[in-house]
């Protein structure tokens, strides 16, 4: 440990994050892809395919309601997106507690049918591995996570200080000595993103600080302000409402003012556009209180938020009374917080892109890209310095299957998942499960395959199948989809094609990949064959 | 022969695997020590100011393993974790020890 600190620098950076470095791509890669898991899970709910926004759906949506959940004491009807394009609908009955969600339904935006979707995960299985894995218990596997995320950070750190020529490096690649080509790609992933990866990694330990700091009040489930008590008296004081219950007034209220279905038709249409001409966005949220009533309230939400920091509970919206006439009008309120809360506030909402368009949107996911690349390149560089001296050791080969194993079979993996997800059968019992085992039975088939064939043949095979993988998914689609890939197109279903697209885009990738080493491979054999005929034999050199 | 290279070895690895273990749980303790000073001293509601410790932990967490890592001598680095823990501790007692 003793020497400069550059010397002691780059000790801690790959200490710090080879150990963990396994963990750390594949919170990186599920994590990049959850920017896309409405897409995803779009993608993997092929019943939704047909579904596509009309001007009739508002009202399909409300007389689908009258007819499901007439008796209910609010209405929920969501309205297809950017990132949506079905129509949700969501009841709370009266008495029920309101904090629980109500039953809900999907209809189809364009027919006003129910959807009889699949039972899968979709991309909230990737979203929920990226912090919390799977399988193991919340606490251990949130801590393990925060633990690899610390690393991560501190990883980062000590890469700034230990480069010493972090901007002429920026500008050289040199592919031509392996080692420099790779050392080049670590470190242009790296800067080409570097506030992105110290943001998502300093907001990342924010979300889960809970796991590492268990002694402050409410982690440790003490009171200070947020005790369950004091939250309770202060409803009871403010409204009498208990446990999400209705307030006695209302409850009495909403008796006497039983559903009536001779109530003339609330006009829909025109209230929307109101919303829209008022709030000057589309609107993507009606809530109904007291449906079918002549005291009935239509609150119109519009979804697009482009602040970082707004009050909880508060968004755009305008609310009409039954005849359509406009009660009320609310604005997003920004957040008057002290300046941790405020940056504690805006580091979480920038984590999850909660804010983002899609422009937004793909830059993130872009930079996350960089991320993954940072990290898989950092564990290849790692292994490709020490293969003359340390292959053969216990420490070097398991470290090189390790990187094979984690950078190409888990994308392999998550190809899986999705081709798993339209093989099984829609109704086949606990189908869901068999998605999730059948990617992690293909993580470890990958696993053992790196493990008897860690020399170049396991990342060639493995690059080349998940290439193929890929390369098949829009096909796939196109045979298992209700409808084909040409009603996407006609019907600019983005979520759909943009799904396709990027997966014949990381199936090139892979190709490209595999086909770069075969051609290294067959020159770095013809130049060894030239040195001693005798050698070729013995040589086996990783990645 | 091969017996006294491999203790050789292990004893070669003490003085790293002690500055570890100084700059994981030593970081930790100053790192907790230094947040809770400063919430003390930023101020504002309970709520907030366990926003603000969480918000600094993981920032003087860092700065303190770097620290411990790139100071030269291990015997220093020791020093130096306990009499800064000392002090901060010491500040945080005198103070009312309260948690947040």
């Amino acid at each position: 440990m003793k020497g400069p600190l550059r010397r002691t620098m780059i000790w801690l950076h790959t200490w710090s994050s080879i150990l963990l470095g396994w963990l750390l791509f594949a919170i990186f890669l599920t994590g990049t892809l959850s920017y896309f898991r409405a897409e995803i899970s779009h993608w993997m709910t092929p019943e939704r395919h047909g579904s596509y926004l009309t001007q009739e759906s508002l009202v399909t949506a409300y007389n689908r309601l009258k007819e499901v959940a007439p008796d209910a004491t609010r209405w929920d009807i969501s309205l297809p997106s950017a990132r949506n394009n079905t129509v949700s609908l969501n009841w709370q009955e009266e008495g029920v507690n309101e904090r629980r969600r109500g039953p809900k339904e999907v209809l189809n935006a364009a027919t006003g049918e129910p959807i009889n979707e699949r039972e899968t995960r979709g991309g909230d299985f990737l979203y929920r591995f990226h912090f919390e894995l799977y399988g193991l218990p919340r606490g251990f596997s949130r801590t393990l996570v925060e633990i690899a995320t610390m690393c991560m950070f501190i990883a980062l750190i000590s890469g700034v200080i230990m480069h010493r020529k972090i901007f002429s490096d920026f500008f050289s690649f040199r592919t031509q000595k392996r080692s420099l080509g790779w050392g080049d790609a670590h470190a242009v992933t790296a800067v080409l993103a570097l506030p992105f990866h110290v943001m998502i990694t300093f907001s990342g330990l924010l979300l889960l600080s809970s796991s590492l700091i268990f002694w402050t009040e409410n982690t440790r489930g003490g009171g200070g302000e947020r005790a369950p008590q004091a939250n309770q008296a202060n409803q009871m004081a403010q409204g009498g409402r208990e446990r999400g219950g209705k307030p006695p007034m209302a409850n009495q209220e909403a008796r006497e003012n039983r559903p009536t279905r001779d109530l003339p038709p609330p006009p829909l249409q025109a209230m929307l556009h109101s919303a829209q001409t008022q709030l000057d966005a589309r609107i993507e949220r009606i809530q109904i209180h007291q449906p079918l009533q002549k005291g009935a309230s239509f609150v119109f939400t519009s979804a697009e938020r482009d602040v970082l920091l707004a009050e909880r509970g508060s968004s755009d919206s305008v609310t009409f009374s039954a005849n359509g006439e406009i009660t009320g009008q609310e604005a997003l309120k920004t957040s008057e917080a002290s300046f941790f809360t405020a940056a504690s506030g805006v580091f979480r909402t920038l984590h999850e892109a909660r804010f983002a368009d899609s422009i937004v949107r793909w830059c993130f996911f872009i930079s996350g890209v960089m991320g993954t690349l940072m990290v898989g390149t950092g564990s290849i560089l790692w292994a490709s310095k020490r293969a003359k001296k340390q292959m053969g050791r216990v420490g070097f080969e398991l470290v090189n299957t390790l990187n094979i194993a984690s950078i190409t079979g888990l994308c392999g993996a998550v190809a899986v998942y999705f081709w798993l997800n339209r093989l099984l059968p829609a109704d086949f019992a606990s189908r869901q499960d068999w998605e999730i085992n059948g990617f992690f039975m293909a993580w470890l088939v990958a696993l053992v395959h790196a493990l008897f064939f860690r020399n170049r043949a396991a990342w060639l095979h493995q690059l080349f199948v998940c290439g193929a993988l890929f390369m098949a998914l829009p096909v796939l689609d196109q045979l298992t989809s209700p409808v084909g890939l040409w009603h996407a197109v006609s019907h600019a279903d983005a979520l759909r094609l943009s799904f396709d697209g990027m997966c014949l885009l990381l199936g090139v990738l892979f190709f490209t990949g595999a086909i770069y080493i075969r051609k290294k491979q067959a020159i770095k054999a013809i130049s060894s064959q030239r040195r001693s005929p005798k050698s070729f034999k013995k040589e086996g050199v990783a990645v | 022969m091969t017996a006294q290279r491999s203790r050789v070895a292990l004893f070669d690895r003490v003085p790293i695997l002690l500055r570890i273990l100084l700059a994981v749980v030593g970081g930790y303790s100053l790192a907790a020590g230094l947040s809770l000073l400063s919430a003390h001293f930023a101020g504002g509601t309970e709520r907030e100011m366990r926003t603000a410790v969480h918000f600094l932990f993981f920032l003087y967490y860092a700065i303190c393993i770097v620290t411990f890592f790139s100071i030269n001598s291990l015997k220093k680095a020791f020093v130096v974790a306990v009499v800064v823990s000392a002090a901060v501790w010491g500040i945080w007692w005198a103070m009312g020890g309260q948690t947040v």
